[in-house]
């Protein structure tokens, strides 16, 4: 299978008060089509730097990730135009513009105008159908947290890239939107970044982040 | 097909659904125009005041000897070989001063036959709305309204030097009668004060030439350029030569005009910046997840140009609708009842407010492009931002 999203020797580093803090060392990573891949560590071990390189929003100091077998291009514009194409983006916190409902909010990310149908249909799917019209401030942040699914799924990506999604939620709650995450997916991949083991399943190809190591998988 | 979604980035959904956060901007923005419009307005009384009171002369032209004392007989025939002429009369030329909004303005007191009034006033098309005419051989006048007005004269009452030492009217004169119109003038009667027990009778007499209809600029013509023995012979004054003068009084007017429009615009500009960059801090979240799920910063910063264009045209015509209201309110309440002529719809204050807009939008676009160059989504996304 073709790799769809791929980390080849990704070093990342930055320069702070303490000295030069290596966040990532040497990280090769491979997301195959349709895969669930999960990453795993303690909280500061880089799982979210991990994740932002994947999805473009980082340039690495070492090494590159390939997506589709070509680099992130270095220009901001053009990283942009294919994340929105191909990347769905869900946040540990699920931030959605105050001011527009949830319908508009999902429509901040959509490629196109003629999306009403497949959005009410997979809303439904999430469980927040009767609540597009609503505001962000007006729901839960378990709804607010499936508004932001919605929205990284209404291109239908071929990525998902989830950073701690459950972490601001019950263990219930938070189980339920990994499920609801799973179901909805189509044949989209999906990288899960997590602290919390006990949300992930089989279906998940593990791997454990730490120190900027990346092992497992 | 699947119904169309409207742009949920659209600048007019942002105005609509936070407007009361963009107060300030607005505000800020038109209550500066609007007081630019308050200040810069009512100078157009200086023109206006003064174009008031020689609005006569562009019905008849005042002729004086340039080289002579009086008219002799043989100026006077010059003067009747005008072929362009309908006629002339004798009249003695006065001025009544009167307070403007600052300093004074001098409205012609002219004193004619008292059978040619009616008909004079005929021509400049003003009418006696309250009193009566003066009477022959009388100091008798009529006046303008709003120049009795600005005097504070009403009707009997008594103006000239010979009431008032300090008033430069020779003579004195009581006001009989008062008129509207276009035409700011006293009028009164040439036989009492060619009197020679009155002072007036010292005064050189001038003529008040009439052109034949439709030829004013030919008799004016004639009048400018007659020479004898080589010398111009006549001073003319009409509405060019009037009109050449207020131009030169005025010429440093607009240098106030822009200096303070400029000063004004570059201190909005700077305030209406910083809060636009204020605003802007206040929805980093909104623009960091923008950035992050793949909103190019281009189309982020068209969607702030076009917020704060809209805005900024938006307090810009509120600020020009304020300012007009209230000058026209003032003009009511102030200006009229002491016949002060301001010309409140003059639209010289929208091209000079248009810099406030333009410059103020301007330099947010600026300020929010670099703010937008800084935006981390990274820092923003992990609540990292300061």
């Amino acid at each position: 299978m073709k790799a769809v999203l791929e980390a080849k020797g990704v070093f990342l580093e930055y320069v702070s008060g303490r000295g030069v803090v290596e966040v990532l060392k040497g990280i090769d990573f491979t997301l195959e089509r349709g895969e669930k891949a999960c990453v795993v560590g303690p909280s500061g071990s880089g799982k979210s730097s991990l994740l932002m390189v994947l999805a473009g929003l980082l340039q690495p100091t070492g090494g590159q990730v390939h997506h589709r077998g070509r680099p992130w291009p270095a220009n901001l514009d053009r990283a942009a135009g294919l994340r929105r194409s191909n990347i769905g983006l869900i946040l540990q916190e699920p931030i959605l513009i105050p001011y527009l409902t949830l319908r508009e909010n999902v429509m901040t990310a959509a490629l196109a105008d003629d999306v009403a149908e497949g959005m009410m249909a997979k809303a439904e799917r999430l469980g927040i159908a009767d609540l597009l019209d609503e505001r962000p401030m007006r729901l839960s942040l378990g709804e607010r947290q499936r508004g932001s699914i919605l929205r990284a799924l209404i291109n239908d990506p071929e990525v998902v890239l989830a950073d701690e999604p459950t972490a601001n939620l019950d263990f219930r709650n938070g189980l339920e939107v990994v499920e609801l995450l799973k179901e909805n997916l189509g044949v989209a991949s999906l990288v899960l970044v997590t602290h919390d083991t006990r949300i992930i399943d089989q279906s998940f190809r593990t791997y454990n982040l730490e120190n900027g190591i990346l092992g497992g998988g | 097909m699947s119904p169309r979604e409207p742009d949920p980035l659209r600048s007019a959904l942002y105005l609509k659904r936070n407007f009361r956060q963009l107060l300030p901007v607005l505000l800020i923005l038109a209550l500066a125009t609007s007081l630019l419009v308050l200040v810069l307005t009512p100078t157009n009384t200086f023109r206006r005041t003064h174009q008031a009171n020689l609005h006569s002369l562009g019905y008849f032209t005042i002729v004086s000897p340039l080289l002579e004392k009086d008219f002799s007989p043989a100026l006077l025939q010059i003067l009747d070989s005008n072929p362009d002429m309908e006629r002339r009369i004798p009249v003695k030329v006065f001025w009544v001063r009167y307070p403007m909004l600052v300093g004074e303005a001098f409205c012609p007191l002219i004193l004619f036959e008292e059978k040619e009034l009616p008909a004079m006033m005929d021509r400049l098309g003003v009418e006696l709305e309250d009193g009566r005419m003066p009477r022959k051989n009388s100091p008798e006048v009529i006046m303008h309204r709003n120049v009795a007005a600005a005097r504070g004269l009403a009707m009997g009452d008594w103006f000239g030097a010979a009431v008032d030492p300090d008033d430069a009217t020779p003579g004195k004169y009581q006001v009989v009668g008062l008129f509207g119109g276009e035409a700011r003038l006293t009028l009164g009667d040439y036989e009492h004060s060619s009197s020679p027990t009155y002072i007036t009778s010292r005064s050189g007499d001038f003529q008040m030439v009439f052109a034949r209809p439709g030829r004013k600029a030919e008799c004016d013509y004639y009048l400018n350029f007659v020479k004898r023995d080589g010398d111009l012979i006549l001073q003319v004054i009409n509405a060019d030569y009037v009109q050449n003068r207020i131009d030169k009084a005025l010429r440093n007017l607009p240098l106030m005009k822009r200096f303070i429009a400029a000063a004004a615009a570059s201190i909005v500009a700077l305030v209406i910046a910083l809060l636009n960059v204020i605003v802007f801090r206040s929805r980093i979240c909104e623009f960091g997840i923008l950035v992050a799920i793949g909103r190019k910063r281009g189309r982020l910063l068209r969607k702030l140009a076009t917020e704060t264009t809209l805005l900024g045209l938006l307090g810009w015509v509120l600020g020009l609708v304020l300012g007009y209201a209230g000058l026209a309110l003032y003009n009511h309440l102030a200006f009229v009842p002491r016949g002060i002529i301001v010309d409140v719809w003059d639209p010289t204050a929208v091209w000079i407010t248009a810099v406030l807009p333009v410059v103020s939008v301007a330099a947010s676009i600026l300020a929010l492009d670099r703010q937008l160059r800084k935006v981390d989504p990274i820092a923003i996304l992990q609540g990292r931002w300061e």
